[in-house]
């Protein structure tokens, strides 16, 4: 009998819950964040709220996966920046109290990772690295389907690496548009595809960054494959090219050689990725 | 069960740019060693000689398995060893094969990095510890992984390649092997390590500089795989504390202040490390079969 679990994805404008068996999604739902995020709990009450709504007898455990620095092994998530009061929140004990049934955490992109490990692109991966790139640049480590989590939880965070005058987020991410081209990535993804030179331009030179970016998880990790998702990464069309040409000189010859890099082909491994927690960990349900 | 296992013989090779170092490790002791200098100018054939010569003196019939570990790139599950720095004849040596046809025990290959970290986690200060970094600070700079006590090679062992990150005006290795002494200020480190060691002013200000920049090249370890513990081999390492405060004050700008709390950075204590790492090899590939 396939467990039933919920996968939750706080996001930067909204909350997004699903319940899951067998990798596959029976429902969802999502809750906007309010614009102003003064009060933590009213936060907590939206996922508390969409949980409620997908809750049912089969439901065995809850998958979090959170913009930040996650401490898994506690439940606790710390400085959560686009929710200012979020600075220490014991999420895992709230919900549990709750709903009674265990609940998992960890950082949104390693939950997108496991996602991939589990139910996309990685599954034949033995090591793997998923990067989510949106409004920012963020990496999960993934070994035989287990987080690679560090001493902390902040393992896998590429994007503050520093980079030229910057670091690798400033170039690799939406808010490379927003610096260099004021735009954002959407709208210039349009003009991209309408012929627009500049547009095409900025993509190349993304590509471009993005690429000195792989070279770098492949000089630390050095992983089998690594699987890109997020909302920027939708405009691969425009970019992958450039970013395979800037991965070309890599020093080692042997691992550009071997190294997959793909495109996600679904939305949801986020909140697969978040369920996916439930059964990841050594005390599996019994 | 790591404890049990130290209680067989295993054996160690060390393979350096100029030196040879072998030895045979029973319950985390050295128990014999040899070092050989080696010629780099050789040729393949002869120092494998070498390298099968010094073996046979440590070897005896309780040894149950060998370790054997280079500068040089790896293909860990053929156990060849690739363009082992400064010996030009070892382009490509299936030294597994080689030593396991001649010894008739399981040989495991991997980088001297490597071997350093998984040394530390067997036999050095890491032995408490689940997620280190053994970082080499010598002719090259590069680190071994380990991730919950086991050594993390990376796909194509080339995980920890940290030399290799753009950094400044070139790259982390630039700034961080021995020599860029030599190259920004005509001075070997050698003749920089006893000058800082009689309070020389100017060497002390080049170990701070230096300090400076290692301090951001761990920031970058650390984003990249959140150790608990960093621990630093290779020449270099012997002047450690002229430069851990300054590297100290770059470190504690990482953002995140909790992997911060617990990170430990320490100079390699353990003096034959490189062997008693490249034997711990063999412990780390059994420990893999046992937890399964």
């Amino acid at each position: 009998m396939e467990k039933t679990f919920i996968g939750v994805d706080l996001g930067g404008t909204k909350v997004h819950a699903a319940r899951v068996m067998g990798g596959v999604i029976s429902k969802s739902v999502y809750r906007l964040l309010p614009k102003d995020n003064g009060d933590a709990q009213i936060v907590v009450n939206l996922i508390m709220e969409v949980v409620n709504l997908l809750m049912n007898e089969k439901v065995s455990a809850i998958g979090i996966g959170l913009p930040s620095m996650v401490d898994s092994e506690k439940g606790i998530v710390y400085d959560v920046q686009n929710i200012p009061s979020w600075k220490e929140v014991h999420l895992a004990e709230i919900l549990e109290s709750q709903f009674h049934l265990p609940v998992f955490m960890d950082n949104d992109a390693n939950c997108y990772a496991l996602g991939e490990a589990y139910y996309g692109l990685g599954k034949d991966s033995d090591f793997m690295v998923g990067l989510t790139i949106g409004t920012g640049l963020g990496g999960g480590i993934v070994c035989q389907r287990k987080i690679i989590n560090g001493a902390s939880g902040s393992s896998g965070e590429f994007g503050i690496i520093p980079y030229l005058d910057k670091t690798l987020e400033d170039y690799c991410s939406g808010q490379f548009f927003k610096d260099y081209y004021a735009s954002n990535g959407e709208e210039l993804a349009k003009k991209a595809r309408a012929g627009d030179v500049s547009a095409l331009k900025a993509f190349q030179e993304f590509g471009l960054h993005l690429g000195n970016a792989i070279k770098v998880i492949m000089a630390t990790v050095d992983p089998q494959m690594i699987v890109i998702g997020g909302s920027v990464a939708l405009s691969n069309d425009l970019f992958e090219k450039a970013m395979r040409q800037s991965i070309s000189d890599y020093a080692f010859e042997r691992s550009i050689k071997k190294i997959k890099i793909q495109f996600s082909e679904t939305n949801h491994m986020a909140i697969l990725g978040a369920s996916s927690l439930c059964f990841q960990n050594e005390f599996v349900l019994g | 069960m790591i404890e049990d296992m130290k209680q067989q013989a295993v054996i160690g090779v060390s393979l350096g740019g100029r030196t040879l170092l072998v030895g045979r490790v029973k319950d985390g002791v050295l128990e014999q060693s040899v070092t050989r200098k080696i010629n780099n100018r050789e040729s393949e054939g002869n120092i494998i000689k070498e390298v099968v010569n010094a073996i046979k003196e440590v070897m005896d019939d309780s040894v149950v398995g060998m370790g054997f570990g280079a500068p040089s790139l790896v293909d860990v599950e053929k156990g060849i060893v690739y363009n082992v720095q400064k010996i030009k004849s070892w382009k490509q040596v299936h030294i597994k094969d080689i030593l396991e046809d001649t010894f008739g025990i399981p040989v495991y290959v991997n980088n001297d990095a490597n071997c350093f970290a998984i040394g530390e986690l067997y036999f050095g200060q890491a032995k408490e510890v689940e997620n280190l970094i053994g970082l080499i600070l010598g002719a090259g700079v590069g680190a071994g992984i380990v991730f919950k006590k086991h050594l993390f090679s990376g796909t194509n062992c080339g995980a920890g390649e940290y030399g290799n990150i753009p950094y400044r005006d070139h790259d982390i290795e630039y700034y961080l092997s021995d020599n860029y002494f030599d190259l920004k200020y005509g001075l070997s480190f050698d003749l920089l390590l006893e000058r800082a060691k009689r309070a020389d002013k100017i060497a002390l200000a080049i170990f701070e500089q230096y300090g400076f920049d290692l301090g951001n090249a761990i920031k970058i370890i650390m984003y990249s795989v959140d150790p608990e513990m960093i621990i630093i081999g290779g020449p270099i390492s012997a002047a450690f504390s002229f430069f851990e405060k300054a590297m100290w004050q770059k470190v504690n700008n990482f953002l995140y202040k909790h992997s911060l709390e617990k990170l430990k950075i320490q100079a390699t204590k353990q003096e034959n490390i490189a062997v008693l790492g490249a034997a711990a090899l063999y412990f780390d590939a059994n420990n893999h079969v046992l937890s399964k």
